[in-house]
């Protein structure tokens, strides 16, 4: 490998098979990211779909990337059996380079609704998210790794995501995916330098970097970043993605995100094949040979599955306040009671708010 | 990372075929800001659309990917 593996995350709509089809064409997809838990309707996948899916599982091309797991949840419950047993269902079947999941604890428990809330770093959390990750790759057998989220309620938020992500992936000596759009989203709200911020996270467990699009929202006249997948990568996170490549010594793919939805119209389809050559541009320039690491090592669990009741109990009333409160306000007083001492900011609890409203 | 004809052919068929799925409604719908002349419903077929469409859509292929696909499905 003489640079990393540029890719897509592949969708199983017609509309991303319009938008991909030159790119696959002309041989410029090298890697694909299959996200194997979120298709609704996995016994009718099209058949170019899993077409693709078995070439690239094939050529050890094939990654996975799940959503719904939620590994800072405090309970364990048959759904996360059920989403094990899926993974086990994936890499007995294809040949996964390795399984990521995204950091957070889901607001719904029911498949393909709720979003992933970020927690703050407590010893109680970390160690409730070091287990769900040593399940995770007890049953996966290959690299585990896990994203950076790019909602963040405080600063405290921000300034903790890079070393909870260390902690949480070192038991197993995983990696981390570093989702370069979702830094982006976090130095625009917070303001503070993409550089800056990249710069804080440990590169050296970077395996993997994702490049996307978004959108902003106006919350009482403040521009929020969102991360909603649904445009052009801005010049912005094309730049952070030039500065952090040559600082990630391990990365293997690079992988751009894009949804479905964004990609019905001609000029949207031809948006996503512009932004794809973009950043091949860049991984072509400074992307060079990822220096072999050994990731992951031999762990044995055969305890239960932590639970921590209480503070379960705690992750539902965060849940519960999101969907019951009417203003940012509401939320803020709910959530001192809580954690007094986070420093809670408005714009972002408006925001979530609206992912609330948005997915629940 | 090259992949094969036989998926690749079927990908191009996937492709365009869904153009004939496009109902007149939103073929209307998607060319209302651009166009002053719309389809009329009543006249066009959906044939005719997929047609329209596939002539749209050739216009932003060069010529070199467009023999590539040629001999792709040709193969």
């Amino acid at each position: 490998m003489k640079k990393p593996y540029l890719g897509v995350a592949l969708l199983p709509y017609t509309e991303f098979l319009q938008s991909c089809l030159p790119l696959f064409r002309d041989e410029l997809i090298e890697c694909i990211e299959w996200p194997f838990d979120i298709i609704h309707d996995q016994e009718n996948i099209p058949e170019w779909a899993a077409g693709l899916r078995t070439e690239y599982s094939n050529a050890n091309r094939l990654v996975g990337h799940g959503l719904y797991y939620s590994i800072l949840e405090a309970n364990w419950s048959k759904r996360q059996e059920e989403w094990l047993e899926k993974v086990a269902f994936e890499v007995n079947h294809f040949n996964y380079s390795q399984i990521t999941e995204h950091f957070g604890f889901m607001s719904r428990k029911n498949a393909h609704q709720g979003f992933p809330l970020p927690l703050p770093l407590t010893p109680k959390q970390l160690l409730i998210g070091q287990d769900r990750l040593k399940r995770l790759y007890q049953v996966a057998e290959v690299p585990v790794g896990i994203e950076n989220l790019a909602l963040a309620f405080s600063m405290d938020d921000v300034k903790e995501q890079a070393e909870f992500l260390s902690q949480l992936v070192e038991p197993i000596n995983g990696f981390i995916i570093l989702d370069i759009h979702n830094l982006y989203c976090q130095s625009h709200n917070f303001n503070i330098p993409l550089d800056q911020l990249i710069l804080s996270y440990p590169l050296h467990l970077v395996r993997e970097i994702h490049i996307s699009g978004g959108s902003w929202a106006d919350e009482n006249g403040e521009k929020i970043r969102r991360d909603t997948h649904d445009d052009k990568v801005p010049q912005e996170v094309l730049d952070g993605l030039k500065f952090a490549l040559p600082h990630c010594k391990h990365v293997e793919f690079v992988i751009f995100e894009r949804l479905q939805q964004s990609m019905q119209k001609e000029h949207e389809q031809s948006e996503f094949q512009a932004d794809f050559m973009a950043i091949k541009s860049i991984v072509d320039e400074v992307g060079q040979a990822p220096v072999q690491f050994d990731w992951g090592k031999t762990i044995d669990i055969n305890q239960a599955p932590l639970i921590d009741l209480e503070l379960f109990e705690q992750q539902n009333q965060i849940c519960a306040i999101f969907k019951s409160s009417t203003s940012a306000q509401e939320v803020k007083q709910q959530l001192l009671k809580i954690h007094s001492s986070r420093n809670w900011e408005d714009k972002m609890l408006a925001t979530g708010l609206a992912l609330s409203k948005k997915w629940n | 990372m090259k992949i094969s004809h036989l998926l690749l052919a079927s990908m191009v068929v996937c492709s365009e075929a869904s153009f004939a799925e496009q109902s007149v409604s939103e073929f209307n719908a998607e060319k209302s800001a651009s166009q002053s002349t719309q389809l009329d419903e009543n006249k066009l077929s959906l044939q005719k659309i997929w047609h329209h469409q596939g002539i749209r859509k050739r216009e932003d292929t060069d010529v070199k990917k467009e023999n590539k696909e040629t001999w792709v499905l040709a193969d």
